[in-house]
């Protein structure tokens, strides 16, 4: 891989140079694009339906028809929205479509928290937690209000952004994650988390 | 004075700081003086930092060899490299835009509608046809202004051209007969020839001491019309024809084998008709032997 576009990568910057090596079939810059983007396709997937091997079906699903369909982009949005829109869409399908809801494994999706606090098992076990009712909480919303406050508060997207993934308005974005947090507060009002020092 | 209910749907928004300052600042006013409205900004807060706490995860490491896989399979590589640019959607057709491809085949539509409505529905054979109520017209003009009738009578009809039997013979590729006398003491007294396009006619005028008549020749794809002017199926000779009249002329429409003619004649003397279509059928068999 280039210096240039690591240095890029790291920078969180993405030249129109990658899109346009990627358009003309450059292998490797859509391994840099893939390497780039992947943990937001994949986590927005994984939020979404709570679903690990569903998510990585999606991602694998989104990342190749990217890179069949990415010669149509044409640089008249940032890359990121255009990605979201295609993304958010095919994981709305994916639970439109999906007869049987598969069982959801929340510690999956939430993740553990020993990266974060390796020598505290104690405030490790308060993230994880606290974590897993945050995820069941999410996943208990229909999926346009999931998308809104997924894409808001996990991908830190701007209410503009999400207006254009969602394709519609940044009132009804507003709407949407207002909503959504009236729903959330019933489901997250059980949940208190624990000071440190306080026994589980 | 702002009401709890107008703050409570903005609230979200106001945490989110993405409020117009105007907004921003009365709800602020609100929230000073509303305990429970600042109750449910605390809540919204702490949803909020409780949803931000949710980690981007990292796929599988096998996701991207899978992506590869897939990817190899249909090769969108080189499909990349075959399309251009800023087409979203394409059609099954591969290549082409949809949108074209859709206008071309409304094209082709219409075009057929046309030509079905235009020209019937005619299958293997493209039908013409060779307009000759014009051609009426002028020998009516002419018959009407010149004294002596005997003299130019039938002149070439718009778009034919005098030549030698012998080039005309070569240039038509349908039989055509093209006796030296008819019946009534007529004698060929000129050949004219049709070619534009893909239609190709003959013209032979006969000429007697009284006067002429002419005889037109083409080809079963090619249809002789006379207009709107009206016409009776009548038999000549032994051949059904159709008969129209003009102000000084007769012509008649015949088949015979391969070859339509259309034979002009002055006067209708039914007993001279009858023996000049024999003739010339006999001419055509005796040809086409």
């Amino acid at each position: 891989m280039e210096a240039s576009r690591v240095e890029k990568i790291a920078k969180n910057d993405l030249s129109d140079q990658l899109i346009r090596d990627c358009q003309v079939g450059d292998r490797e810059a859509f391994h840099v694009l893939y390497d780039r983007f992947k943990r937001k396709v994949y986590s927005l997937a994984l939020y979404m339906t709570g679903d690990a091997d569903l998510a990585k079906d999606l991602t694998q699903e989104i990342f190749v028809k990217v890179f069949r369909d990415i010669r149509a982009f044409r640089f008249d949005s940032s890359f990121s929205s255009w990605l979201y829109r295609l993304s958010t869409n095919r994981c709305l399908n994916a639970l439109r479509n999906r007869r049987s809801r598969r069982e959801v494994a929340i510690d999956e999706v939430s993740g553990t928290s020993a990266e974060i606090a390796p020598d505290d098992p104690l405030q490790q076990q308060v993230t994880d937690s606290m974590r897993q009712a945050v995820s069941r909480a999410v996943l208990s919303l229909s999926p346009p209000l999931r998308a809104a406050v997924v894409l808001r508060y996990v991908e830190g997207l701007s209410y503009g952004e999400i207006a254009e993934a969602l394709s519609c308005s940044e009132g009804t974005v507003a709407s949407r994650l207002s909503r959504a947090h009236g729903l959330l507060e019933r489901k997250l009002r059980s949940w208190r988390p624990l000071a440190l020092g306080d026994q589980l | 004075m702002r009401f709890c209910f107008q703050i409570v749907g903005r609230l979200t928004a106001y945490c989110g700081g993405v409020l117009r300052p105007e907004e921003e600042r009365w709800i602020a006013e609100h929230l000073r003086s509303c305990a429970r409205c600042r109750a449910r900004e605390e809540r919204i807060r702490r949803q909020i930092d409780l949803l931000q706490t949710l980690p981007l995860r990292e796929p599988p490491d096998r996701t991207w060899t899978s992506i590869e896989a897939e990817l190899s399979k249909s090769d969108p590589f080189e499909a990349a490299m075959a399309l251009p640019p800023g087409n979203q959607r394409r059609s099954t057709f591969g290549l082409i835009p949809r949108r074209l491809a859709i206008t071309v085949v409304l094209v082709i539509f219409a075009v057929a509608v046309f030509a079905v409505a235009r020209y019937g529905l005619r299958l293997g054979v493209q039908q013409w046809e060779l307009n000759l109520a014009s051609y009426l017209d002028l020998v009516d003009t002419v018959a009407a202004a010149t004294a002596d009738p005997k003299r130019n009578d039938f002149p070439a009809a718009p778009g034919f051209m005098d030549v030698t039997l012998a080039d005309a013979k070569a240039a038509l590729d349908f039989p055509v007969i093209s006796p030296e006398s008819l019946p009534g003491g007529y004698s060929l007294a000129a050949v004219r020839l049709y070619m534009r396009e893909n239609v190709r006619a003959l013209q032979l005028r006969y000429q007697n001491e009284e006067g002429a008549l002419c005889l037109f020749q083409m080809p079963a794809n090619v249809k002789p019309s006379l207009g709107n002017r009206e016409s009776v199926q009548d038999t000549a000779g032994g051949v059904q024809c159709r008969r129209t009249r003009s102000q000084r002329c007769v012509a008649y429409r015949f088949t015979l084998g391969r070859t339509r003619y259309v034979l002009m004649v002055r006067e209708m003397d039914m007993a001279l008709t009858d023996r000049l279509i024999q003739e010339l059928r006999a001419a055509y068999e005796k040809a086409a032997a």
